[in-house]
């Protein structure tokens, strides 16, 4: 199960790291999904309900599939300007480690890692980004972080938040009104 | 019903936006009844602040042109809803996990700024909340708790958008998008359901409830401060009014500090002065024209309203905030007293941006003053039906 | 009775208010004709009650609060005095001052919650009160004109906010705030100083230039008399209420030489301003400074007959703001209107202020010093009086003829009848609040009865020589006035802005009036403050710390901003 949860937390820091370094849809969609997928397997080795787990990488699914429809079209991953977001990605780890301390022995310590990562990780990429559909993907992966470190109602919430920003439109509006 | 039609005449805003205000009243229903039991559990201030809430939305679709009306309905329909939501679920992480989308769709209504420049705000409310949330429960050494504290007291500052994390102001911001939405409320709801959060089941050491207290002490002061200051003397009437919230925000979070039933008190009182008072006082400053007659007695009565002084709501606000902070220590009183003395010279302000307003102004104004009347003489009967 | 005494009154004023303002919509323009019987009718009910009542003290509880304060009202002598005091001025200045529908409705409410506040229980209710009465006096003030209300706006607002921490310093400590029921103990020096900073604030018996001289010196009197009639004995009431709450003596002997030399000071500085005033309205404005520093002399003494003498100084107060605006600006009425004001015999004023020259001369060594200041004082403010009559007036005002015959008739039967005043009014008040068994040394009352006033220095018969003063001034102005033929009476020269040098009426040349004594320090606040605002750091200068932009970063939503905040704030706590 530790070995479950390391995985997902991993995969969950993946999917967040992608996510923070992508401009473009599809690299938007894939890491919002592989967040999810990391996330819900961690919260389900770690001993939550596991349809609650279910519930959780369903919504990130579908608020992935939903970015595909709009912003900018391809991957858009690495573009220049990026390094400092690559350095984020490092350096958020080792502050989620710092955070979770001894609890990494045990199973919901380590998800809890993966969480906190892809939390602090999409709050720093949402504070900096300005364009629509990179801000919405971030929003959908902090929603996910943060359910991830509660229980079955926050992971719920989080399926369902995750669901709501992808019915947001992410093209970017002209003029003042955007 | 021709003439509701004709009230509400097109351009009709989009399915979606009508179909999230039928949400949002369908949220607050259910909130009110508590449907389904055991998940949405809205404890009793929230209902009395729900309840003043209405009457800001309902102002604000009476002072919306003609065409936008429906619009300004759904919207307002959704803020109430989501506030209904904040305060009833019961899950603090929840509500972080909330805030998110609440927070994307407020900033997605169109307006000067742009989508991320806004939603960074409740964003960061949201992390800060949560993390610190799980900080709390999550085991490890007594920093750690004291960091989840730190966390949770920010994460409320943040979605005040109080100082420190003052969101930007610009002239012309549509009152939906701008510092109003979370200002002046949809924070309120989550100011005074986190107290009972947070005790409930004891769930703070004394350790972390110092850490909580002394942050919103501390930057209840900064706020109060900010905000007598600022509003007096900064060169924008916008800020003007951001900062005259901060203000009320500042006794609020000062009287959550102090963990005393008095200051809770003054909170909450503070609060509904928040939502019934300032904020349709805000929005009516917006549409008033620019004050070039001879003051009308009206307009004078607002500069007393505005300073806080008896018989409106800002005096028993003074009075229980002043009371928690003697009862603790006597010093804590005297920048609460400087800011009291403050807020008469940004009063005079404000009430000059607000003009001499006329017809359906008028009325809205009367009935704000009407509201603040009743905060200011009896606040012993809503702290009865908010159970504090 | 009493209960109708306490009750009925500020219904009157209340009902009266609502009927103007009501009638004012309908386009009636009856308000005077509502407010000004209601006041007259007020002060007899009031009068007639609590003497029919037996003078029985009365207080009432109600079991719900009022803004958070416990809702309760009193009635006993000293609250009859102050109200009737402020009830006369109103019902005076109701009559003969002209208002609109509008402002006598709400001069209306301002007496009705006024009287309120007089009669609250409790110092949180009173905070209350006083609040209220301020926001409705800057209303009356701002609406009539802007001059002048930013000040006034923030003293009164200082004053109720002291208050209101003294309020709750007594809660907290003394378990309550209610007057009859908090411990003597609890009312310490502090307290006592919030209190007297307030009461002090509110009546403007500070040795500056406070509020009350500046609504005075204002084109339109109306809203300022208002404002002073009503707000300067409740200033008064709040140190009044501290004997009662010290069970006659204030805590802290140091207290009544403090304040007794703040009202010598008081007294002084505004006999100083009033003889270098440059215009009649200028020197009209000190008039109650200078009776409130009198008046704060006699009651910080401490003494039973201090006590006594501060009452009936403030009833001369009170019946002054209502007789000077109905003064007109020039002329030898008003110069004899001036004398009165200022304590020419035989007037209350005058009884009011020798009784309290006398009560400091009796107190002791230090506080006889303070009276010789106060007389001094009085002396500078009837050569004042003198020079005023050489003064330009600001703009040609009428006045109230039967208004000043009314007004200066109250204060010379007043003054007149003192001994019956001071047995009937003052006494009592004396010996419920300053027992002689609460001081160490016994020092009389106030005695006399109605024909002469007796203290312990010895006695003089206000009656039989105030009486007599009083007949041969009025016989000699008939004699004037039947003299006197229309036009030979000297034209006043009108004057332009307040501040030039003052042209004396009869000048041919550029002759200044000027002022009697030239106080070295009479500029000195307008100085400074010009050197204040010339102050400037040096171009050369550079700082490391740009508030500035720390202040834009901070309003302007900047993420490095937040994370800066966030990152120390956790350094702090995780230590």
């Amino acid at each position: 199960m530790e070995a479950a949860a390391a995985a997902g937390a991993v995969l969950a820091w993946l999917g967040v790291s992608l996510l923070s370094l992508a401009d473009a849809r599809r690299g938007l969609a894939l890491g919002l999904v592989t967040t999810a997928l990391g996330l819900a397997l961690a919260a389900a080795a770690s001993g939550r309900q596991p349809s609650a787990a279910a519930a959780l990488a369903a919504g990130g699914a579908a608020g992935s599939l939903l970015r595909l429809r709009d912003g900018e079209p391809g991957w858009g991953l690495m573009r220049p300007g990026s390094t400092p977001r690559l350095v984020a990605a490092l350096l958020v780890f080792l502050a989620a480690v710092l955070l979770v301390g001894a609890g990494l022995g045990v199973p919901t310590g380590v998800a809890r890692l993966g969480a906190i990562a892809v939390a602090l990780l999409a709050l720093l990429r949402l504070l900096t980004v300005e364009r629509r559909s990179p801000a919405l993907g971030s929003g959908a992966a902090l929603a996910l972080g943060l359910g991830a470190l509660g229980g079955g109602t926050g992971l719920m919430a989080a399926a369902v938040a995750a669901v709501a920003l992808g019915t947001l439109s992410g093209a970017e509006a002209p003029g003042p009104g955007r | 019903m021709t003439a509701l039609r004709a009230w509400f005449r097109d351009p009709r805003p989009g399915w979606w936006l009508l179909l999230a205000g039928a949400a949002g009243a369908a949220m607050t229903l259910l909130c009110l009844l508590g449907r389904p039991p055991g998940t949405l559990l809205l404890p009793p201030p929230s209902r009395v602040l729900l309840a003043f809430s209405a009457p800001a939305v309902a102002l604000m679709v009476w002072l919306a042109p003609r065409g936008d009306r429906l619009e300004r309905l759904c919207a307002g329909l959704v803020g109430l809803g989501s506030q209904a939501v904040l305060a009833s679920v019961p899950d603090l992480l929840a509500v972080a996990v909330l805030l998110v989308p609440v927070g994307f769709a407020v900033a997605a209504r169109p307006g000067r700024r742009s989508l991320s420049a806004r939603v960074r705000g409740p964003a960061l409310a949201a992390a800060l909340l949560g993390l610190g949330w799980a900080l709390l429960r999550s085991p490890g050494p007594a920093w750690l708790g004291r960091l989840g504290a730190l966390g949770v007291a920010l994460g409320l500052v943040a979605v005040g958008g109080l100082v420190p994390y003052l969101q930007e102001v610009e002239d012309g911001e549509p009152a939906e998008t701008s510092y109003l939405a979370w200002t002046g409320f949809l924070a309120p709801a989550l100011a005074l359901v986190l107290p009972f959060r947070l005790l409930q089941g004891h769930l703070l050491t004394p350790d972390e409830g110092m850490v909580v207290g002394a942050v919103l002490v501390g930057l209840g002061a900064l706020n109060l401060a900010w905000g007598a200051v600022g509003a007096w003397r900064t060169a924008s009437l916008a800020e003007a009014w951001r900062d005259s919230f901060l203000v009320d925000w500042g006794f609020a979070l000062i009287g959550l500090g102090l963990f005393e039933r008095d200051g809770l008190a003054a909170a909450y009182l503070a609060m509904l002065a928040v939502l019934g008072v300032r904020t349709p006082l805000a929005l009516l400053a917006r549409t008033a024209p620019a004050a070039g007659t001879s003051p009308r007695p009206l307009a004078l009565v607002l500069v007393v309203l505005l300073a806080g002084a008896a018989p409106f709501s800002g005096f028993p606000v003074r009075l229980l905030v002043l009371r928690a902070a003697t009862e603790l220590a006597w010093p804590l009183a005297i920048p609460l007293l400087m800011a009291m003395a403050l807020a008469a010279a940004h009063a005079l302000r404000l009430a000059r941006a607000l003009g001499s307003p006329r017809g359906r102004d008028a009325i809205g104004l009367a009935v704000v003053l009407a509201v603040s009347l009743v905060l200011g003489l009896v606040p012993g009967i809503l702290r009865g039906l908010g159970g504090i | 009775m009493s209960l109708a005494a306490m009750l009925v009154p500020p219904a009157l004023l209340a009902a009266a208010a609502i009927l103007s303002w009501s009638l004012g919509h309908t386009g009636v323009g009856a308000g005077r004709v509502v407010c000004a019987p209601a006041a007259w009718l007020a002060a007899g009910v009031e009068a007639v009650a609590w003497w029919w009542g037996g003078r029985v003290p009365l207080e009432l509880s109600l079991p719900f609060g009022l803004a958070g304060a416990p809702l309760g009202v009193k009635l006993d002598s000293s609250i009859f005095a102050l109200q009737m005091i402020t009830l006369l001025a109103l019902a005076l200045l109701f009559t003969f001052q002209p208002r609109d529908p509008g402002r006598a409705a709400l001069a209306s409410l301002v007496g009705g919650v006024a009287l309120g506040t007089l009669a609250a229980s409790s110092l949180s209710l009173t905070a209350f009160g006083l609040s209220v009465c301020s926001g409705l006096v800057w209303t009356a003030l701002a609406w009539d004109e802007r001059t002048e209300v930013g000040a006034t706006w923030g003293a009164l607002s200082l004053a109720w906010v002291l208050l209101l921490w003294a309020a709750v310093v007594l809660e907290v400590v003394g378990g309550t705030s209610v007057y009859s029921a908090v411990p003597v103990t609890a009312l310490q020096a502090p307290v006592f100083l919030l209190l007297a900073a307030a009461a002090l604030l509110c009546a403007g018996a500070l040795p500056w230039r406070t509020w009350v001289s500046l609504v005075w010196r204002r084109a339109r009197p109306a809203s300022g008399s208002l404002a002073v009639a009503v707000l300067v004995p409740l200033g008064f009431s709040l140190l009044l209420r501290a004997y009662a709450l010290g069970a006659g003596q204030w805590p802290g002997g140091w207290l009544h030489p403090l304040l007794a030399g703040l009202g010598a000071a008081t007294a002084l500085a505004a006999a100083g301003r009033a003889q270098a005033a440059g215009s009649v309205r200028a020197v009209r404005a000190e008039a109650v400074p200078l009776g409130a520093g009198l008046t704060l002399l006699g009651l910080a003494l401490g003494t039973p007959l201090g006590v006594a003498a501060a009452v009936l100084s403030l009833g001369g107060l009170g019946l002054v703001a209502g007789l000077v605006p109905l003064l007109p600006e020039g002329g030898l009425v008003a110069s004899l209107g001036d004398a009165l004001a200022f304590g020419a015999p035989p007037a209350l004023v005058f009884g009011g202020w020798l009784l309290c020259v006398q009560a400091a001369l009796e107190a002791g060594p230090v506080t006889g010093l303070m009276g010789l200041v106060g007389v001094f004082a009085w002396s500078v403010g009837l050569a004042a009086v003198a020079r005023a009559t050489w003064l330009p007036a600001p703009a040609a005002r009428s006045g109230s003829p039967v208004g000043l015959a009314v007004g200066a008739g109250l204060l010379l039967a007043a003054g007149v009848g003192l001994g019956g005043l001071a047995s009937l009014v003052a006494a009592p008040v004396a010996s419920d609040l300053a027992p002689p068994g609460s001081h160490g040394a016994a020092v009389s009352y106030l005695g006399g009865g109605a024909v002469g006033v007796t203290v312990p220095s010895g006695s003089w018969p206000a009656g039989a020589l105030g009486g007599a003063v009083a007949i041969v001034g009025v016989v000699l102005l008939a004699i004037v006035g039947l003299l006197r033929r229309p036009g030979r009476e000297p034209i006043r020269p009108l004057s332009g802005v307040e501040g030039e040098p003052a042209r004396a009426r009869r000048s041919v040349s550029a002759l200044e009036v000027k002022p009697l004594i030239e106080p070295p320090w009479r500029d000195l606040r307008d100085r400074l403050a010009t050197r204040l605002r010339g102050l400037r750091v040096p171009s050369q200068y550079r700082s490391l710390v740009r508030p500035n932009a720390v202040a834009a970063a901070a309003t302007r939503g900047r993420p490095w901003f937040w994370a800066l905040v966030t990152l120390a704030l956790a350094l702090v706590v995780t230590r």
